[in-house]
């Protein structure tokens, strides 16, 4: 056929499909034209899509599979098959009735096909029916034999319950909070019979709870799950058909999908997820759209929202906290911190159903602490991987890790590393507050190095994190020292070009940027790949911004070429370029920048992101430093809102938050709002840093300079003083930081009087100005020495010393660049005058 | 639009593709595709095919009973080791999906060649929307059981008279995507991936049955 030809025939088969099936052949017939050829295959066409019109691509089936009404009157056992409750690729679900022994009986059989079995499995099974008959309880389905077929295929068969399944009977009976936890206590209590007798269900789920006519819930299937997934992985056992699935990704616990030992814990998750489930109305983890890795990746990485946030119809419409606490603690991953036994868990419903407060609220922030770190620690196992085995997939490594006894030992080894650190500390001191995450990574790290039985590159990861997470709270000096102690010679290129990259984001912290160009210039000239040589452009862009060099930090930024970047480095290359216009002064453009990447970011992640968080923060700030207050709120706003849906009201980001808020306050002049806000801010980063981090440091520096807005001179004094002694120790005296710490309570000094002291203060600041000229550059230098002069008039009113003062003073005046530096002049100018001294050239 | 897969071609294809794609930078070949680049495409099908031949046949000699080939995971892991990154680059998606399902395609093919699975009488590759469960994701797994051979024989004669709708069963077939998703990488409207597909589905119903 021709290519017209057979463009015409698609046209009248569109044309002939568009229309009623009654109306076509009277079409047909009036298309005189149309060849005898052309109308047969018309026909043919049409005759195919009637037959095939309903359908679509062929899923998952396997050929070898008997079709399921084969089995329709075959005798298994006592029993005879009437129906097919289910089918799939590992086997069948029949509903039998028993034809010998008189009595009517309604039974389920599960018939697994032989050929995805192997012997050892099969053995298993024959094992799993003997501790089976032990299990007599109310609430369970009983199981009344398992044995073989004839070809070898395992069944079991088990008491027909006739009735919905537990979510939806809640659903449909609208059951409200407290039938609803009646009915799951039910459940627990089967759970834990069959746990006394050592026996793990392994797939609890709405599906294997159904609820039968008397409105009892039975558990099903007890027994099946083992033997199969010992062997096949519950990965692999995943099913297509629904009624047939074995174990199921969506419910399966983390150590399932880790291959790890499954212990009578993954029924407490089991339960947590369907007692999640129960008051939500949907699934803790939804399977949407997700590819099994995916999803995989999220039961083992991702915490669920607590079921409060989730909950929509068919659920509970408010759930208690306290019950959020008691599921979020079933489903935690590593199964040592979920409830001890399902005994536990039902005394906890049991204490919430009359009134006593649960167990659930302790230990959850070190519980946090210890999440952070073990998605941490994934991210370094599953690194450590990719390198060992070549550049490899995550889809596989799961997989690998299942497989490999080498990686399962290393996995093994991580966690066993982060756990005894994390419980080192909280035995020493039972009483004391929660361990901070600064703590843990200490521990973390100092565990690492005392462990002989790391490998260097596992060792290296460990310590390269523990950099990384003092590095982003601010304290470069522990990274460093973190960092030192890794011997970069026994690790791949790969690694190494990692750590480089760290040093240089510590270095450039430190201040130290000669030492960081030496890192970046013979990087550079290697060899990568466009991803790799990107982040290394982009630290040599850093590197030149944070050197003043922002035309040479542009120049690169735009050299670069956006389209061939991940885009998690297109948005870095933006957030950079952004930075840098800001700081050549083209703000509006470097607004519109973080404008793009908010835009970007919030395609790509969603509304409900971290880096959507700190976007929005960067636009606060910027409309904010801009002076468009309305703008700069309403980001503001925004950025608190998802503060409070992202993170803990105890967390930094939830501080940073709160602390622009507290900017546009104080810019309002609103001073006593923005101090409650500022002290909020403190005990935030005080609890999450402890005593003497850089937040801290600014915001004693921002009470500070609130309480002298208030004219409260004496606290204005004690949080000058407070900021200047942990400035001093945690910034280097090249910071521009500690200069400007030091000349604004230098400042709160002269406006109380004390004059000599505030010149010993001025005294070491203005030294540091010799030993680092580049703090000159800034118009606190004049305000320095203006205040010095001050002191020495003070100290000996001499002529002299008068017209140095009077000169200090007019350069210090001329020199103010902004309103806050113009305040400070303003006072000393008010002190000077009271003894006499007017500015003059 | 991706070079057509006569049969000739194919073994050529196949035989020159045996050049490690280790230099090759994925996510720059993806992107001179997508802003039309066509000399991209036929060297995206020589970076990709190889990969995902040895992560496929990985994954059956790991598995010699299954019987189907997921193929999200294997498009996935073919990508994470092209573009050394570990997801796949949500713009270039599609596009990539496009490549990975001729390369799916040769694969099956290949495969069933090897083994010398007879030309036909294996099963149609449709399924009844209702033997699908409610509550399941669409699936995205190749059955072995399928007589792809016939499938494969169709599409060629097809792609000699209307290559862009056999471009679109084969994106169908082999490569998991959605009517959206086909419709962005063929650069054709929803409406007409829609109709393609319904002519392409009875052509090809037709066709098999004629072989039976």
């Amino acid at each position: 056929m021709t290519q017209q030809a057979f463009q015409r025939l698609r046209q009248l088969f569109d044309r002939l499909t568009e229309l009623p099936a009654e109306q076509r052949d009277d079409f047909l017939a009036g298309c005189a034209e149309i060849g005898e050829t052309t109308r047969r295959q018309l026909r043919d066409l049409l005759q195919a899509d009637a037959d095939v019109g309903d359908l679509t691509v062929r899923p998952l089936r396997s050929p070898g599979e008997e079709a399921a009404a084969a089995w329709l009157g075959r005798r298994i056992g006592a029993f005879e098959i009437t129906r097919v409750l289910g089918q799939g690729g590992m086997g069948s679900v029949f509903l039998a009735n028993r034809v010998a022994g008189g009595v009517a009986q309604q039974v389920a059989i599960k018939v697994v096909r032989s050929d995805m079995l192997d012997a050892a499995t099969r053995a298993r099974f024959r094992l799993e029916r003997q501790v089976l008959a032990l299990l007599q309880h109310p609430n369970i389905a009983a199981m009344l034999d398992l044995g073989e077929l004839e070809d070898g295929s395992p069944y079991a068969i088990m008491e027909f319950v006739d009735g919905e399944t537990i979510t939806r009977h809640a659903r449909e009976h609208n059951l409200d909070l407290r039938r609803r936890l009646q009915l799951f206590l039910e459940v627990c209590n089967a759970v834990a019979h069959a746990h006394r007798s050592m026996i793990v269900h392994r797939d609890i789920k709405p599906g294997n709870v159904l609820v039968d006519r008397e409105g009892r819930p039975r558990l099903l299937d007890f027994g099946i799950a083992k033997p199969l997934s010992a062997q096949l992985g519950a990965v692999d056992v995943e099913e297509t058909s629904a009624a047939q699935r074995f174990v199921s990704l969506s419910h399966a616990a983390p150590e399932q999908l880790r291959g790890e030992a499954i212990t009578t814990a993954c029924d407490v998750y089991g339960l947590g997820a369907l007692l999640y489930e129960l008051l939500a109305g949907v699934p803790a983890f939804a399977r949407e759209g997700l590819t099994p890795a995916q999803l995989e990746r999220m039961i083992c990485e991702t915490d669920p929202l607590p079921p409060s946030r989730r909950s929509g119809a068919g659920g509970v419409a408010a759930i208690p906290r306290d019950l959020d606490l008691i599921v979020l603690r079933c489903l935690r991953k590593q199964p040592a911190d979920r409830y001890v036994s399902v005994d536990q868990l039902a005394g906890e419903l049991r204490d919430f159903l009359a009134g006593r407060p649960v167990l659930a609220r302790r230990g959850n922030a070190l519980y946090r602490a210890g999440r952070f770190f073990a998605r941490h620690r994934l991210a370094l196992a599953l690194g450590a991987v990719i390198l060992l085995g070549g550049v490899t997939g995550l889809a596989l490594l799961w997989r690998q890790q299942l497989a490999t006894l080498a990686q399962q030992s290393r996995a093994d080894a991580m966690t066993d590393l982060i756990l005894s650190a994390l419980h080192g500390g909280s035995s020493d001191n039972p009483g004391s507050k929660d361990t901070t995450a600064r703590e843990v990574f200490e521990r973390v790290a100092s565990e690492a190095r005392a462990r002989t039985d790391l490998d260097p590159v596992s060792r290296a990861r460990v310590l390269g994190t523990v950099a990384r997470v003092h590095l982003e709270l601010g304290l470069p000096k522990e990274a460093e020292a973190v960092i030192a102690q890794i011997d970069d010679a026994a690790l791949p290129a790969e690694q190494r070009d990692e750590l480089d990259l760290l040093r240089v984001s510590l270095l450039q912290a430190l201040n130290r940027f000669d030492e960081a160009r030496a890192v970046i210039a013979p990087a550079l000239a290697r060899p990568h790949d466009v991803q790799a040589r990107a982040r290394w452009d982009l630290a040599q862009a850093r590197l030149d911004y944070d050197e003043g060099n922002s035309q040479a930090a542009l120049q690169r930024i735009d050299a670069m070429t956006p389209a061939v970047l991940s885009p998690e480095l297109r948005e870095q290359r933006l957030k950079q370029r952004s930075d840098t216009l800001w700081v050549a002064g083209k703000r509006a453009e470097g607004i519109a920048d973080s404008e793009q990447l908010l835009a970007l970011r919030r395609a790509r992640l969603g509304e409900e992101s971290p880096a959507v968080y700190s976007s929005l923060r960067d636009l606060a700030s910027g409309y904010l430093y801009q002076g468009d207050v309305a703008r700069a709120q309403q980001y503001s706003d925004s950025m608190l809102a998802l503060a409070g849906k992202l993170f803990s009201a105890n967390s930094l980001r939830y501080a940073d938050a709160l602390s622009i808020q507290r900017s546009l306050e104080q810019e309002r002049g609103d001073f006593e709002a923005a101090l409650v806000r500022e002290q909020r801010v403190l005990a935030i980063r005080r609890d999450q840093l402890g005593a003497d981090g850089p937040h801290v440091a600014r915001s004693y520096f921002n009470l500070a300079s609130l309480y002298s807005h208030s004219r409260q001179l004496a606290a204005a004094e004690d949080y000058g003083r407070r900021s200047l002694e942990i400035a001093e120790r945690v910034w280097l005296p090249s910071d521009l930081n500690v200069f400007l710490f030091r000349v604004v309570f230098a400042a709160t000094l002269i406006d109380n009087g004390k004059i000599a002291e505030a010149r010993t203060v001025v005294h070491k600041a203005l030294k540091d100005c010799e030993t680092y000229p580049a703090l000159q550059q800034y118009d606190i230098y004049p305000l320095a020495l203006a205040m010095e002069r001050l002191g020495a008039y003070e100290a000996v009113r001499s002529e002299e010393n008068r017209l140095a003062l009077s000169k200090a003073l007019h350069e210090a005046k001329q020199g103010a660049a902004d309103n806050q530096t113009r305040a400070y002049v303003d006072t000393l100018l008010a002190h000077a005058a009271g003894r006499g001294v007017e500015p003059a050239p | 639009m991706l070079p057509i897969a006569t049969d000739r071609g194919l073994r050529r294809i196949i035989d020159t593709m045996t050049t490690s794609a280790d230099d090759t930078d994925i996510t720059a070949l993806l992107a001179r595709w997508r802003q039309g680049d066509r000399a991209a495409e036929a060297e995206l099908l020589r970076s990709v095919y190889p990969v995902l031949q040895e992560i496929a046949r990985a994954r059956l000699r790991r598995t010699p009973q299954e019987l189907t080939l997921g193929t999200t995971d294997l498009v996935h892991e073919t990508y994470a080791r092209l573009a050394r990154a570990d997801g796949l680059d949500y713009q270039a998606r599609g596009h990539f999906f496009a490549v990975a399902a001729r390369s799916i395609r040769y694969f099956v093919i290949d495969h069933l060649r090897s083994r010398g699975s007879e030309r036909h009488g294996g099963q149609t590759p449709f399924i009844s929307l209702d033997q699908l469960e409610d509550d399941e994701p669409a699936c995205d797994s190749i059955d072995l059981g399928v007589d792809w051979l016939a499938v494969h024989a169709a599409l060629e004669a097809l792609e000699k008279v209307d290559a862009e709708c056999a471009w679109i069963v084969e994106l169908k077939f082999f490569g998991g995507l959605t009517t959206e998703e086909i419709a962005e990488v063929c650069g054709v409207s929803r409406a007409t991936v829609v109709r393609s597909w319904r002519f392409a589905r009875a052509w090809l119903a037709d066709r098999l049955q004629a072989f039976r």
